[in-house]
């Protein structure tokens, strides 16, 4: 679900900006600097939602920008412990289901967090719920599936050296900066078309 | 950077798709076939796109409303509706985010009732359940399939007659 977070930040206007209103060459300046990105601990920063309080802009000697400090309210996609929320099925493998979202895809149930008598069938690369002997239920990809959040997990990303960018180097943080960890366990979970 | 006060408040998703068109609408972006041909068919010389706010916002803007186009929330047509569902929830001893989640969610039977709303079974008795469901039918209807198919033309008819009784009265 989203919240609104309250941020301070230094935002520096550049001067070919200086003809229009401050705000919205602010709003634009922190909406380059934030929309679309993660902050961790925080969670996923959509956009800007309103500016609180704009201080007055300093000047740097040899440049001719204006740095202001303000502080804004931002749109964050941060899903709580225990949210449940809707999303497909992007991927299934022997360890458990990837689901993705239509803006952010590292969402995982392990094989753990699934259904007891689930099993997985490598020939039809789904997932398998069997509630009882005779019924079969699958979680095929691109399948609406509901799930439940269990724990969120950030990892602190580190710029690319310059060996890494230019693709010398193997990358060496392969792990997303903010994952999800979820379950499908109880009633109502799984796929959205068991339950309707 | 600095993070002052990390949950300011609670946002629902419609809140959250109606505050992205808006910026979408300020911005002119087009996402999608029709948005394109009804920029092309706009004759006011408002035409030009903005881009001075960087291409993650366009990026993050299509694909939230894209999401919420898909979710259940998409139903939600009008801020009147949205508020006289928040009104009726506020009748239910629910917690703040239990109501959101129903908000979000939408839930159209008991069982994913249930799964939004901790010990729903001992909270709340079967009738009282059955009408925050029964409320959410009521205001935002969904169209059933085929089967009943006239069921839905009869009522489409009967809007039809309501639009022409108000365009009388204007």
């Amino acid at each position: 679900m989203f919240i609104l977070s309250e941020l301070s930040d230094l935002v520096r206007i550049p001067p070919h900006t200086f003809n229009i209103p401050i705000q919205h060459s602010l709003t634009d300046e922190l909406n380059k600097k934030f929309a679309n990105k993660i902050i961790a601990n925080l969670g996923f920063v959509v956009t800007i939602w309103d500016l609180l309080d704009i201080k007055d802009g300093l000047l740097k000697p040899g440049d001719g920008g204006s740095y202001v400090e303000v502080r804004f309210r931002c749109i964050v996609w941060k899903p709580f412990v225990g949210e449940v929320i809707t999303g497909w099925v992007s991927d299934c493998s022997a360890e458990g289901i990837k689901v993705r979202l239509e803006f952010f895809d590292e969402i995982f149930i392990p094989k753990s967090y699934i259904f007891e008598n689930c099993i997985f069938k490598p020939v039809e690369k789904a997932w398998v719920w069997k509630p009882d002997e005779e019924t079969e239920l699958y979680i095929d990809i691109n399948e609406k599936i509901r799930f439940r959040v269990e724990e969120e997990i950030f990892v602190n990303v580190k710029p690319k050296s310059s060996e890494e960018a230019m693709g010398l180097e193997e990358p060496s943080n392969k792990a997303p900066p903010y994952a999800l960890l979820a379950s499908c366990q109880t009633d109502g979970m799984g796929c959205v078309s068991w339950w309707d | 950077m600095k993070i002052l006060n990390e949950r300011d408040s609670f946002l629902s998703n419609y809140e959250v798709a109606e505050h992205l068109k808006d910026i979408k609408k300020k911005y002119n972006w087009t996402f999608t076939k029709e948005d394109e041909e009804e920029h092309n068919n706009d004759k006011r010389k408002n035409r030009k796109r903005f881009a001075a706010c960087g291409l993650n916002l366009e990026v993050i803007t299509r694909d939230i409303l894209a999401y919420v186009a898909n979710s259940s929330t998409a139903v939600i047509d009008s801020p009147a509706k949205f508020q006289e569902l928040m009104v009726f929830l506020n009748g239910f001893d629910l917690m703040k985010v239990e109501k959101l989640q129903i908000v979000n969610s939408l839930p159209r039977s008991m069982v994913t009732l249930y799964a939004l709303v901790e010990e729903c079974d001992q909270r709340f008795d079967e009738e009282r359940s059955q009408s925050i469901i029964d409320k959410i039918n009521e205001l935002f209807p969904v169209e059933e399939e085929e089967e009943e198919e006239e069921e839905e033309e009869a009522g489409e008819a009967e809007e039809h007659a309501n639009d022409e009784n108000t365009a009388m009265e204007e």
